[in-house]
């Protein structure tokens, strides 16, 4: 006898659906739905006095969770977020992913919401898998496409004996001062350009240094603070980079 | 990624020195609260990073993490211990609530198939609150000088009913 798939679905998604009343005003409804690490997509029900349900809310869990790899609220990375929540029909503010019920029908929302939070989760993924392999790729051909004129040299040791002050790119216009470009995408770039810049000035070389940030808002205020007070510029992005720097470099070198 | 399960054990177990401090002050953002800190293996140098998060509406749901920081920037998260947010084994028949503390590992083996590091929250009673948590966690990831900033975590007992 052919299998009723629908009304098999409809009696066992009731198995696999519980609640639990987190708050006065606060139900977490458990669904099936898991993240890469098992835990539980976050969806809670926000209802009136009377017990009326009103709203499906993250409570703020999908941004904090996506939090543990990336600034969420760096510039780029905000609009992102924003705009995947806002193409797949919730709201977010403040760290708060939300859909109100224009309906009693929670069951329709309720897959929504669950999608729009899987997609929300999923940039992460993204973001760290496709552009952090991007931006040393895209700047170095911008370099050698670009400014080829300039004569650039990769890894350059300004310093004998000190092979590990190695500046990415050494760019030469003829008679002024070669410029030393870093690219810094991480802490630990923006430390090591930090200590370059600040032994080669130590060391009396004649140089300008540049540093090119991926994305300069992901770093903390203290690293921050590090590289603007030994570099001679900075590119808060790549972008800025491509649209400014020849003239710059042909400005101040 | 060449990486075995021994190497993910030792950087968790590895003693450490925090270089970056945690913030006086939790800072509120996007709905929950934040703080972390940097950390470095007093042996080899490898760099960590700690955060904290609790979230504001429902404090309960917490998490505490250990990412090692490579120079390369290949970031890998280690280690999380979780508060009771909700159930952390695969959703069963019957939909029967457990939230536990649980803790998240990660696995060699899904990082050599190219997979997110860790898998299910294996359930502790090691601890029952966001501050026991750190505490576990702060002696587990072997930090040698979390006194200077989490002290008051610190607490000594009382020699009540001690002859």
């Amino acid at each position: 006898m052919a299998m009723d798939y629908a009304e098999t679905l409809s009696q066992e998604f009731g198995s696999f659906v519980a609640t639990r009343q987190r708050r006065p005003d606060l139900v977490q409804i458990l669904l099936p739905f898991q993240h890469e690490d098992g835990d539980l997509v976050d969806v809670f029900v926000e209802q009136t006095d009377e017990g009326r349900p009103v709203r499906l809310t993250d409570a703020g869990m999908t941004l904090m969770r996506l939090s543990y790899y990336c600034d969420t609220e760096a510039p780029g990375r905000a609009n992102v977020i924003e705009r995947i929540a806002r193409q797949a029909g919730v709201d977010s503010s403040e760290g708060v992913l939300t859909l109100d019920l224009a309906t009693d029908d929670l069951y329709p929302s309720l897959m929504q919401f669950v999608q729009a939070v899987t997609r929300v989760s999923s940039v992460k993924v993204f973001r760290r898998e496709v552009v952090r392999s991007l931006f040393y790729e895209q700047l170095r051909d911008f370099v050698h496409d670009e400014l080829r004129d300039l004569s650039p040299s990769q890894n350059v040791v300004p310093l004998p004996g000190r092979p590990e002050l190695e500046v990415d790119y050494e760019l030469v216009l003829p008679g002024q001062r070669p410029v030393y470009l870093f690219g810094v995408r991480d802490q630990a770039k923006a430390r090591l350009a930090a200590v370059c810049c600040s032994e080669f000035l130590r060391s009396d070389l004649r140089f300008v240094s540049c540093i090119v940030h991926e994305e300069f808002d992901s770093l903390t205020k203290r690293d921050r603070d590090l590289v603007t007070n030994l570099a001679d510029k900075q590119f808060t992005d790549l972008a800025e980079f491509r649209l400014h720097g020849r003239r710059w470099i042909g400005r101040c070198a | 990624m060449d990486v075995t399960q021994q190497d993910l054990d030792q950087l968790i177990s590895c003693t450490k020195r925090m270089v970056a401090p945690p913030r006086r002050e939790d800072e509120v953002r996007g709905g929950h609260r934040r703080n972390g800190f940097v950390a470095e293996d007093v042996a080899a140098g490898e760099r960590f990073q700690v955060f904290t998060r609790v979230l504001v509406r429902l404090p309960e749901n917490s998490s505490i993490g250990l990412i090692h920081d490579p120079p390369d920037g290949a970031r890998l998260l280690l280690l999380r211990y979780n508060g009771q947010h909700g159930p952390t084994a695969p959703f069963s028949r019957g939909g029967e609530w457990h939230a536990t503390c649980h803790i998240h590992r990660a696995y060699a083996r899904r990082v050599q198939h190219g997979l997110e590091a860790w898998g299910d929250g294996a359930p502790t009673q090691a601890w029952a609150s966001y501050e026991q948590a750190l505490h576990a966690f702060l002696l587990d990831v072997a930090v040698e000088n979390w006194r200077d900033y989490y002290g008051h975590l610190d607490q000594p007992r009382l020699p009540l009913g001690e002859e």
